[in-house]
């Protein structure tokens, strides 16, 4: 079960978070957000890719169901903004039970691809939905208000608070008969289904909560920006981070996302500053994650932890 | 009605081809090359790129140049990346670093070029008509339609029939007894890859002529391919065509009743044929 | 013609071999018996190229061998369970063996030795028999125009027929001057086609000798590793 550190961390994260959201200036807080929403995907991202050892290249489809999910929601009813919020994950991961039954009969590289025309389908449905209203973009007025104040402070505490609780949950989970049958998944996945795993159910299983995770972060994030359109929240570049994050950190650890998002976002404030483009960016976190698999598939963590281990 | 089917067979025949050069790769490197999209959008802008240095330049010269570019770049990526991705227990990690080149590819284009979408200047082709029978058909298609033909009938004849197809179906079927009868298996990868990354670049080059690409254009021409593959099957050249050519007919029929939808109904089309197949339990 | 001195072999941190010397003359068979996993498929593999990491001195035609560079050197095996190339026909499977070694085996020779794969030239391995398959396996790895032939349990689930048919068909090849280093479970049989026999017991020599008269059960301390 828990253990008394892991709750006295989740305890100092809500503490952290009042203070950091009382302090912090504006601009800190929203990086802060967006660093701890894109940790949040990128862990979704490996707890399937790097534990269940499926690649999914269309998760950001679920990053846009839960905003538009969370945005619709909140603006057509007098639901506190918040409550909607709650619900988001857990609505998007129901609804990806029949999509992951669907999309387990394709296998490996086929599940890899196959997600993301799912995500191509969605997106371009959602511009032809007119309550999405297409490029005009949709503004976050929840019971039909505009919101008062600085929603990132409180989206902040949140999302601290979601981060650091989801390593704990996870930390608790791989002790779990489910969880150690989740660590044999990654292991080998043809000797966990000899020692009598489900494999198929604990796919679909990791399917849906990282569906559900990937909904939640996303409709967080979007909190901040109070503004969305398809073309922003079903971007490619969404799974692009979860994948660079992961593959640089490394897969199938759970410190492995952290190490990546601390490299990706450092790597755009320092490159952004320096006066390189976007593009120049991207061309660099591309090397990067190729060079990284090359050299060391599992990620820089397991590598890392090795040498301190040795030294 | 027959210039709709015309138009779609057309089309096609280009989908068909860019599923070649993805089925190729995965068929005989068991690695599914996510940067195949961004080749397609590289030969389109070498294409541009040469009609711009030199618009005189005949449209075979064109095809070969953007064939040569596309194809030496991905020879190049395969013996540099790929190929030592390969030698991993997991076959994903060979995926991934494909997307991770085509992430900067896709990048590198934008920094370069610009997100502007660009087509290719044809000049008096575009507008030419010839009468068949009867009907009128445009001379752009039909020479399209054309090279698609014969590029499909070269790969053919290149996979079956020659020495080095030989060597590549055995590469393709047993890699560790090809390597000990003396045939270099890494070479071998290199020029399928050479060749996979040509086609697409022939392809980008007609999807050019038809309509504008732009960098973006690479993930949607990925798709396509992906789904021409799976619909049609690896190593199957004649089903790989026929994919394609379904596929293409789907697309321009959709376009007449919704003319904004993109590829919207493609993928609708691809996704439908995947729940029947596993409502049905028949899939790869 | 090939000469083994003192080769160890490793999976990892398992040692397969250790110490293994022997010699293959040109025109004569060597036959290598012993259990399962005592080392026989791992040296026919070392001297294919299969196996990366090993030690030791071979030396084929007075010059040092590495075995990566098998089939230019001429040395072609036999592989157990046959793996031929299924997408391909019989005569491109054996086509896939001719890479300009100059020697005897044409297309013509090898159907000359194995006269219904001529038949079979267009048919897919999955459609033949199993000794027809082991044919095209030889004939594959003869058509390198080797000089050294390395035979992996060549016998395996044939009929005594076809067995018989098989091994004539080596004769023919030795005859050519071909050294044939020979891996059969059956030892009498092995040892009735070869001039010496070596055995392995875990991955070392337990006998070497004169193959004449040797049988299953003569051999059987070395065998098992028990004093008989």
């Amino acid at each position: 079960m828990i253990r008394p550190f892991e709750l006295a961390a989740v305890a100092l994260a809500l503490g952290l978070g009042i203070l950091g959201a009382r302090m912090l200036d504006a601009g800190l807080l929203f990086l802060a957000c967006e660093v701890l929403t894109l940790f949040i995907m990128a862990q979704m991202w490996n707890l399937l890719a790097g534990y269940g050892g499926q690649v999914s290249l269309g998760h950001q489809v679920f990053v846009g169901i839960g905003v538009y999910a969370l945005f619709l929601t909140a603006n057509a009813t007098t639901l506190p903004l918040w409550l909607v919020l709650a619900g988001v994950p857990f609505a998007v991961a129901l609804a990806a039970i029949p999509l992951g039954m669907v999309m387990f009969h394709l296998k490996a590289a086929y599940f890899a691809v196959g997600m993301w025309v799912v995500a191509e389908i969605v997106q371009q449905i959602a511009y032809k939905m007119p309550f999405v209203r297409g490029t005009a973009g949709l503004v976050l007025r929840p019971g039909g208000q505009s919101i008062q104040g600085y929603p990132e402070q409180i989206v902040f505490v949140i999302a601290l608070v979601a981060a650091v609780g989801l390593m704990v949950a996870l930390r608790v989970f791989l002790r779990t008969r489910a969880g150690l049958a989740t660590l044999a998944l990654r292991d080998n996945e043809g000797a966990a289904r000899a020692a009598g795993v489900n494999v198929q159910r604990l796919h679909l299983i990791l399917f849906c909560v990282t569906a559900g995770g990937c909904a939640g972060a996303g409709a967080l994030y979007y909190i901040t920006t109070l503004y969305v359109t398809p073309n922003d929240a079903f971007q490619l570049n969404w799974i692009v981070a979860m994948m660079v994050v992961t593959v640089i950190g490394g897969t199938g650890t759970l410190a492995g996302p952290v190490l990546g998002v601390a490299i990706l976002i450092g790597l755009r404030e320092g490159m952004t500053a320096a006066g390189f483009s976007g593009d120049q960016y991207w061309i660099v976190m591309g090397l990067l994650s190729v060079a990284v698999l090359l050299v060391s598939p599992r990620g820089l963590w397991p590598t890392l932890a090795g040498i301190f281990r040795k030294g | 009605m027959i210039d709709v089917l015309f138009q779609g067979l057309t089309l096609g025949a280009l989908y068909g081809l860019i599923g070649a050069g993805l089925a190729l790769n995965f068929g005989i490197l068991r690695v599914v090359n996510l940067a195949h999209g961004e080749f397609i959008t590289l030969g389109a802008f070498m294409a541009v790129g040469l009609v711009a240095g030199q618009a005189a330049l005949p449209l075979p010269l064109v095809l070969a140049g953007a064939f040569a570019g596309a194809a030496l770049l991905g020879a190049l990526m395969q013996a540099a990346f790929v190929e030592r991705a390969m030698a991993f227990r997991d076959p994903m990690v060979a995926m991934l670093v494909t997307f991770g080149l085509a992430v900067m590819i896709r990048n590198g284009l934008l920094e370069t070029l610009g997100a502007n979408l660009r087509g290719l200047d044809v000049g008096g082709l575009a507008q030419a008509r010839v009468d068949f029978g009867g009907q009128s058909f445009g001379l752009l298609p039909l020479v399209t339609l054309g090279i698609a033909a014969a590029a499909f009938t070269l790969l053919a004849a290149l996979i079956f029939r020659t020495r080095f197809g030989r060597e590549v179906r055995a590469v393709s079927d047993r890699p560790d007894i090809a390597a000990m009868m003396g045939i270099r298996v890494a070479r071998v990868h290199a020029l399928v890859a050479a060749l996979s990354a040509g086609l697409a670049a022939l392809a980008g080059v007609l999807l050019a002529m038809r309509a504008s690409v732009s960098p973006f254009s690479g993930v949607a021409h990925l798709l396509i391919a992906f789904e021409v593959v799976v619909l049609g099957g690896i190593g199957r050249i004649r089903g790989v065509l026929v994919a394609g050519l379904f596929l293409g007919l789907v697309q321009v029929i959709a376009q007449r009743f919704d003319a904004n939808a993109g590829m919207l109904y493609v993928h609708l089309t691809f996704f439908l044929a995947l729940v029947l197949r596993a409502l049905t339990g028949r899939l790869a | 013609m090939l000469r083994l001195e003192g080769i160890g072999a490793f999976y990892g941190q398992a040692r397969a071999l250790d110490g293994v010397s022997l010699a293959v003359e040109a025109g004569q068979s060597h036959a290598l018996v012993g259990a399962n996993g005592a080392g026989k498929s791992t040296l026919l593999r070392l001297l294919s190229g299969l196996m990366p990491d090993w030690r030791g001195a071979i030396v084929l035609d007075g010059r040092p061998y590495d075995p990566r560079h098998a089939a230019a050197r001429g040395v072609a095996l036999v592989p157990e369970g046959r793996l031929l190339f299924d997408s391909l026909s019989v005569e491109e499977n054996i086509l896939i063996g001719q890479r300009g070694r100059p020697g005897p085996w044409s297309l013509q020779a090898l159907f000359a030795l194995f006269p219904i794969l001529s038949e079979k030239r267009r048919a897919r391995p999955a459609d033949l028999s199993g000794g027809q398959q082991q044919m095209v396996a030889i004939a594959r790895a003869l058509a390198t125009n080797p000089a050294v032939l390395l035979c992996d349990e060549i016998a395996l689930g044939l009929a005594p027929k076809v067995v018989d048919e098989v091994y004539a068909a080596l004769a023919q090849v030795r005859a050519q001057g071909l050294a044939v280093l020979l891996v059969d479970q059956d030892i009498a049989r092995a040892c009735k086609e070869s001039v010496q026999v070596t055995c392995l017991l875990k991955g070392r020599i337990s006998h070497q000798g004169p193959a004449h008269g040797v049988t299953a059960h003569s051999l059987r301390a070395a065998y098992f590793g028990v004093a008989a």
